[in-house]
């Protein structure tokens, strides 16, 4: 019996304990965090759950209505325009990540392994990223126009060729548009994995080099494994970033020429602004909400796995 | 480290009342005073500011019991929803008639047909106008002004091509097809853009409805209780080829086919296009780009095979929904004093001429007439007409022909999911313009399904 109210003592004491600690430790941090919280709470938290629950209700503007069950996603998913847009974003983040993901590492790598200039050309590359995006829009509009004015159509002319249509290929609109983003994009991208680089010890290629390793050794042996936990973090948000793509297809061709450069994100938005059916707009937010947690989930599961590996 | 824990309290303190100083709600009276927010008001900067500052200083010489709060929120699509679900709309906003069913089912703009009918505005509304103000006998707007759709053209390259007379006025062109050779004249004169249609965010099906009105095309109908798209049609074939043959045959569109609205103005307003179809507040626009407002021209909208017709629309007030009784009396006094009313009296008379004279010296385009909104009964329109004549600063040569509104009918917009349809026929008109070898029939086929499937069953 007197075990036992030893062992009730302890835990009264503990948790005694547990409360003065976290009052004298961690309340400043939590105060200071509350209005962080509270903002993420109203504008993620609360509008990502408001808007899967009310995805499966009638409305009228932004009022509720008639709980429908299953019929909005029937009515979104029976939409023309939603395969074209879910296959237009899946072609944008396929070809974001041929042309976009491996260029900011092979520049950052570029960039590191530079003795001269490298601050300058650290400069120069980031420079694109400090255009906003409607402003980078803009330019690669003017720079696609399809006639003479076009300032890559200026260039075809030099060697004698035809104006092309550029952003009216409706083949290629696309392409080009992810052009336009991996050049305003790149920037930052290359800074992080730049960043990552210089946190290798100088030592490390020093001794490598003495050892005999060329670049290519060096690149597979120190430079590759220690930017993989960030090469696949920024792997994930490049996905999710270009997933919810808008401004650029929005501004640039208005998810033209017939669909060809529409996407989940701009079909949302329509929903949302155009046509105000805010419930089509939820609709279509959590199912890029959950196709993107498919993706999510396969970032923690690949990065356990390497964790475990190194 | 006292210290250090207070400064962060105080910090925390100071970041949570960020956090909430935008759930602030206006107040419906202060003092014992009614409180009213109006929007559009002109920004400090603006020559109209002193005005309107004036106007509510003279405003309360005689209702010193109302409040009048400037507000410059302007209707925009893409912020008036998080304006009205946050709760800061101002007390009265300026609409378009095109957004009047989507803001009644929402809920967003108040019942004021007591306020409508104490006012005597009734009997002094256009029927048309009264239909599309109220819905189940309530009405929910003030109609504020309307407007038809029409061409605009950039006179210099007009001169250019030799289509201005000697004697100033200009060879307008009376159906679809002079417009095509116009504007293909036009490109093979001056190197010129001769024509455009925008094409994007839903304006290309916008005005494609007008061409294919003029056209004979019938939209959609209303078959044993239900909508059904009709414009899978020869005449709709037809509207699309004329589309089409702007590009490919008279060569007459800009090299860019994917242009939305205000590119379209920036365009002709820059020198690049010499016409587009405009209302006239777009053609306004255009002094942003570099033209001076006697260089632009408005012309009336050519007839097609089958019709001579033309969109009609304008700008309505709305009172938020949550306005009380006093507020919406409150609004009414407001319009009444400041001219938007069929009521016209001396003063109202002196606030409406005002406006013309700052909007003449302000060098705004004073010169086009365009439908009223409330009907002979009032008075309103005879002075308008009268104030345009007076405060006029475009050449008359210029305006004549869109201010002629004889022979031709005017119509508005199509009764239900208009912007749905707009947007399968945006994909339609960007189609034909990048595509040479694109089908019309096949086109038009999958839009008329795509719009029946997407929404018309869902219609009522």
């Amino acid at each position: 019996m007197k075990t036992v109210r030893n062992l009730e003592t302890v835990r009264k004491k503990k948790a005694g304990n547990f409360t003065a600690k976290f009052f004298k430790q961690e309340l400043s941090a939590w105060v200071i965090l509350l209005p962080a919280i509270i903002c993420i709470y109203y504008v993620v938290i609360r509008p990502q759950v408001f808007g899967t629950a009310w995805s499966f209700y009638d409305m009228k503007g932004y009022n509720l209505g008639e709980f429908v069950g299953l019929e909005n996603y029937r009515r979104v998913i029976s939409d023309s325009m939603f395969m074209k847009s879910l296959i237009n974003t899946f072609i944008y983040v396929g070809l974001s990540i041929v042309i976009g993901y491996m260029l900011p590492i092979i520049i950052a790598i570029m960039l590191n392994e530079m003795v001269h200039m490298r601050s300058s050309m650290r400069l120069m590359i980031y420079l694109p990223a400090l255009m906003p995006a409607t402003t980078t829009a803009l330019l690669w509009y003017l720079m696609y126009y399809p006639d003479n004015g076009g300032l890559l159509n200026m260039v075809l002319s030099m060697f004698g060729k035809e104006p092309y249509g550029w952003l009216q290929d409706s083949g290629k609109t696309i392409l080009y548009i992810v052009i336009s983003m991996t050049w305003n994009g790149m920037g930052a991208t290359v800074i992080y994995y730049f960043a990552s680089l210089q946190g290798v010890s100088r030592d490390l290629f020093e001794a490598a080099i003495i050892d005999g390793a060329g670049f290519w050794k060096r690149c597979t042996t120190i430079t590759v494994p220690h930017i993989i936990p960030i090469a696949l973090l920024l792997l994930v948000r490049q996905i999710i970033g270009v997933f919810s793509i808008i401004d650029q297809p929005l501004q640039m061709t208005g998810g033209g020429p017939n669909g060809a450069s529409s996407t989940l994100g701009l079909m949302a938005y329509n929903y949302g602004f155009v046509s105000v059916k805010p419930q089509f707009a939820m609709v279509v937010g959590v199912i890029m909400f959950l196709i993107l947690i498919v993706f999510t989930l396969f970032y923690f599961f690949l990065d356990k796995k390497l964790s475990a590996d190194i | 480290m006292k210290m250090k824990k207070l400064m962060c309290l105080v910090l925390a303190g100071g970041m949570l009342c960020g956090v909430f100083a935008g759930c602030a709600k206006q107040p419906a009276s202060n003092n014992g005073k009614v409180t009213i927010s109006i929007g559009n008001w002109p920004n400090a900067d603006a020559k109209d500011y002193e005005v309107w500052s004036e106007r509510v200083k003279k405003f309360n010489e005689v209702y010193p019991d109302i409040e009048i709060v400037g507000d410059e929120y302007r209707y925009d699509v893409s912020s008036f929803m998080p304006k009205a679900e946050g709760g800061t709309l101002p007390t009265v906003y300026l609409t378009h008639f095109t957004e009047a069913k989507k803001i009644i089912d929402g809920g967003y703009a108040a019942d004021i047909t007591a306020q409508y009918r104490e006012n005597g505005y009734f009997e002094k509304t256009n029927e048309f106008v009264l239909e599309n103000i109220s819905k189940d006998g309530s009405v929910y707007f003030i109609p504020s002004t309307m407007y038809t759709l029409g061409v605009v053209a950039n006179v210099n390259i007009l001169k250019e091509a030799g289509f201005v007379n000697e004697d100033g006025s200009l060879m307008a062109p009376n159906t679809f097809d002079e417009l095509a050779q116009m504007a293909q004249t036009i490109h093979q004169k001056t190197g010129k853009a001769g024509f455009l249609i925008p094409t994007t965010n839903n304006a290309g099906g916008w005005n494609f409805s007008v061409i294919g009105w003029n056209y004979g095309v019938k939209f959609m109908e209303k078959q044993n209780g239900k909508w059904v798209s009709t414009f899978n049609s020869p005449e709709a074939e037809e509207a699309l080829q004329f589309v089409k043959d702007l590009k490919w045959k008279y060569d007459c569109f800009p090299g860019s086919t994917l242009i939305n609205a205000d590119d379209a103005m920036k365009l002709v307003g820059s020198g690049q296009c010499a016409m587009a179809f405009a209302h006239p507040e777009q053609a306004e626009w255009l002094t942003k780009y570099g033209i001076d407002k006697g260089d632009i021209a408005m012309l009336k909208m050519p007839a097609g095979t089958k019709e001579h017709t033309s969109l009609m629309g304008g700008s309505i007030y709305a009172v938020r929904s949550d306005a009380t009784e006093e507020q919406k009396d409150a609004v009414f006094k407001w319009l009444n004093f400041i001219g938007s009313t069929p009521n016209i009296n001396d003063i109202s008379k002196q606030n409406i001429e005002k406006s013309y004279q700052n909007k003449s010296e302000a060098s705004r385009m004073v010169g086009l007439i365009d439908l009223g909104v409330w009907n002979e009964k009032s008075d309103y329109q005879k002075f308008i007409e009268e104030m345009t004549g007076k405060y006029i600063n475009v050449p008359k040569t210029h305006v004549s022909n869109y201010n002629d509104k004889s022979n031709m009918s005017f119509r508005l917009e199509e009764p239900v999911c208009a912007q749905e349809l707009y947007a399968v026929l945006d994909r339609c008109i960007q189609e034909v313009l990048t595509n040479k070898d694109a089908n019309c029939v096949e086109l038009l086929s999958k839009a008329a399904a795509d719009f029946q499937t997407n929404c018309l069953d869902y219609e009522e």
